[in-house]
């Protein structure tokens, strides 16, 4: 009788505590790895879905496009090399990205799920358009998407960035890849993730998104959007080289590469960036606001060309020193230029330091900050320090 | 007058109880509530704060136990006001445990359903734990605190690691300028912890068990400060992950820090499941201790048997914690037992303290 109870409890536990109430085989789902969206532009697959009568009451206003994985050997053999992409893109046009995600449903059989989603790329026309938090609104509230997704912005239709990538390599990754290499090059801004952006929306603050451009089978970083606190809009871009000089008034860049031509000799001259900082230094007199950046770098050469391979001495090295120090200059300059009078945001952290440095003069400047940094004056102060020539230690000639 | 009372504790199975106590559902939403409350970043100095004054608040309840030795607030109050008014302070702190309970359980339920367990109906998740609790609050006040003492090295390290790996989303800036805008808004955000420290109430019946009574104080102050710490840590860590914009938008901001990040040189690469799995133990032994406290109280003012009182409880807590009707009710409902922990032991142990010189009670 005992035993009996004992296996009756034992039953029972197997049934009970067994613990895959919901479970799914990974095979059959479909991972979402990148989401591109973009101004509603309806693709042939849609068009044709609507004239045969698919379509459903709705504002045409964006084109979701997913990218979903295709697992290794879910696809079988592949006869011939015409396939051998490893993922797939499905688009999408609605007015809500929640529904749009799921009608497609009714073009798949395999659940959609969001656990790795990488990235989002929000095409140009939309991001100027309408406000980002409003675009990532879902996202952000979702429970399977993780607020690490990194965000990006693209000239031109975003789509298309999502549907190149050399074979066998999946877009969504190859974009949160190339951020890996900012320690080598410093045209790439730090990656900026959806934890990272819900705080500047709420609080209208501005802050810059990473560009990425597609152009036939290849996406490329170039440059960064910029979106305005106050209105959470892409009011422009900032091309490379002001990039780099935005990475230069920041510090935040990793390592990379400093090019400039001596003015004297008319020769090339690169540096290789090994550590960069930078503080930006508020000073309030009466109600004069001023800047002062003070950007420090360390680094080597890496290319440095003279006739006759002179030795690279002491006198040559500050020298250089000095020229390189007026290309950071010149590039930091340029950038705070373009945020000054053209852009009218800040979108570098002066606001910031001036409110950690003068917080009670913050507090009367912040409500129109973006505009009344326009006005204010910036002085830069560069230090670079040449510590080293690699393995040769005379010009190339 | 109770069996239970025979079961002793020492001290430092007490201050871990205390620890596990006040660590609960609370972490998770902490950091949005105080930053509502005050809106600077400096919002970790009210974290501190409330610490102190529920160690304050906490010294008074110890002192007022200590002239009762080997007895429970259920029991005594009635030496001090009388038999109704201290049978009916008696049923409030019975409830207000009551409520806690319920409380966490709800807390963890949303959590769960949302983030780990999606598609598994909330009342299976909350059968499991409430059953468990009660056996294991069956075994008495030893049992609880050794389940309390073997969970904690596991959620205090996994704590830690992802403290430290959640550095790698952490900004200084966010935190910056360091009382910018004055004490005012830091003073504000100190009344939004008191749901968090909830922690003299539960020495209200602890001290009783000690075997040591005398050394009450030490669990009173260590068992405060680890708790602090930990807040401070998850407070410091999701401001400067989020900045003050930003959490004030996170529903359970403490997980999205978890959420916010990942890494690829350890087995796992991400830990939100890690932290809440760890987290759901730590809520279970407040629950317990909540539990144990209000049927504990119940059957010392009614002179009923602990463990039918234990039983009698179980679905009082479910049903409390199902009347909640939505998420906003829960946080709601959160507020109003800070509320009342304030009113109860922040405020009500000073004069019952006073009474009982006054009249000479106890030695």
């Amino acid at each position: 009788m005992k035993r009996a109870g004992v296996i009756m409890m034992l039953l029972a536990a197997c049934v009970l505590l067994s613990a895959c109430w919901s479970s799914t085989p990974i095979e059959d789902l479909n991972l979402i790895v990148g989401i591109a969206l973009d101004s509603a532009d309806e693709t042939e697959v849609e068009a044709g879905f609507e004239r045969e009568g698919g379509n459903y009451p709705k504002e045409d206003k964006i084109s979701c496009t997913y990218q979903f994985m295709i697992p290794q050997g879910a696809a079988g053999p592949q006869k011939g090399s015409s396939q051998t992409r490893n993922f797939n893109n499905i688009t999408e046009t609605g007015d809500s990205i929640f529904e749009a995600i799921r009608e497609l449903l009714l073009r798949t059989n395999r659940p959609l799920n969001g656990y790795h989603l990488k990235t989002v790329v929000i095409g140009e026309q939309l991001a100027r358009s309408m406000n980002i938090s409003e675009l990532i609104g879902f996202y952000t509230r979702d429970n399977n998407i993780r607020p690490n997704v990194l965000l990006l912005v693209s000239r031109g239709r975003a789509r298309d960035v999502l549907n190149n990538a050399l074979p066998g390599q999946i877009p969504a990754f190859v974009l949160e890849g190339i951020f890996n290499n900012r320690d080598r090059n410093t045209k790439i801004w730090e990656p900026v993730s959806m934890a990272m952006v819900v705080g500047p929306l709420y609080g209208k603050t501005s802050f810059l998104l990473q560009n990425v451009n597609s152009a036939g089978k290849e996406p490329k970083f170039a440059g960064a959007g910029v979106i305005k606190g106050k209105t959470g809009k892409l009011i422009g871009f900032l091309d490379e080289s002001e990039l780099e000089g935005m990475v230069w008034v920041t510090g935040k860049g990793k390592g990379g590469v400093l090019k400039t031509y001596d003015p004297d000799r008319d020769k090339l001259l690169t540096y290789e960036i090994k550590s960069m900082s930078s503080k930006i230094k508020a000073k309030v007199e009466g109600d004069d606001i001023s800047f002062v950046v003070n950007i420090k770098s360390s680094g080597r050469y890496a290319e440095v060309l003279a006739s006759g391979g002179k030795k690279l001495d002491k006198a040559w090295v500050e020298k250089d020193e000095k020229t390189l120090q007026k290309q950071v200059e010149k590039l930091a300059q340029s950038t705070v230029d373009k945020m000054q009078h053209e852009l009218h945001v800040d979108v570098a952290g002066f606001g910031k330091s001036l409110h950690i440095q003068f917080p009670s003069v913050w507090r009367k400047v912040k409500e129109d900050w973006d505009e009344t940094f326009s006005e204010i004056p910036v002085t830069y102060e560069v230090n670079i320090d040449i510590e080293e020539y690699g393995a040769s230690g005379i010009t190339a000639d | 007058m109770n069996a239970e009372v025979k079961d002793r504790i020492t001290t430092t199975q007490a201050t871990i109880m205390m620890v596990n106590y006040i660590l609960a559902a609370g972490i998770l939403t902490l950091p949005r509530t105080v930053v509502q409350a005050s809106g600077t970043p400096d919002v970790w100095i009210s974290v501190i704060l409330g610490g102190i004054l529920s160690m304050l608040t906490g010294a008074v309840i110890v002192r007022l136990n200590q002239r009762f030795p080997g007895q429970t607030f259920f029991q005594y109050s009635r030496r001090i006001i009388g038999k109704p008014l201290g049978v009916l302070l008696g049923m409030v702190i019975a409830g207000y445990f009551l409520c806690i309970a319920s409380y966490e359980i709800r807390s963890v339920q949303e959590v769960t359903v949302f983030f780990l367990l999606e598609g598994t109906p909330s009342w299976a998740f909350a059968f499991a734990f409430i059953w468990t609790a009660l056996y294991l609050c069956r075994g008495g006040i030893n049992a609880v605190s050794r389940m309390c003492r073997l969970i904690v090295p596991i959620t205090w390290t996994v704590f830690a690691i992802v403290c430290l790996l959640s550095l790698k989303v952490f900004d200084i800036n966010n935190l910056r300028p360091v009382l910018g805008e004055g004490l005012g808004p830091v003073w504000k955000g100190v009344k939004p912890t008191s749901l968090t420290f909830t922690a003299g109430e539960a020495l209200f019946f602890l001290i009783a068990f000690m075997d040591k009574p005398k050394k009450a104080m030490r669990v009173l102050v260590v068992g405060t400060c680890i708790p602090t710490f930990f807040y401070v840590a998850a407070v410091v860590l999701t401001i400067g992950a989020f900045s003050v914009d930003g959490v004030v938008t996170r529903t359970w901001p403490f997980l999205d820090l978890i959420r916010s990040f990942e890494v690829d040189y350890l087995i796992f690469e991400r830990f939100e499941s890690l932290l809440l799995v760890i987290w759901i133990m730590q809520i279970f032994c407040t629950f317990c201790i909540a539990f144990y406290g209000a049927a504990l109280g119940m059957s010392q003012i009614l002179n009923k048997k602990f463990h039918n009182c234990l039983f009698a409880l179980l679905p009082v807590v479910y049903v409390i914690s199902e009347i909640i009707p939505s998420i906003n009710a829960l946080f709601a409902f959160g507020t109003g037992i800070g509320n009342w922990a304030i009113v109860l032991f922040g405020c009500m142990p000073l004069p019952l303290l006073i009474i009982a010189r006054l009249r000479r009670i106890g030695p």
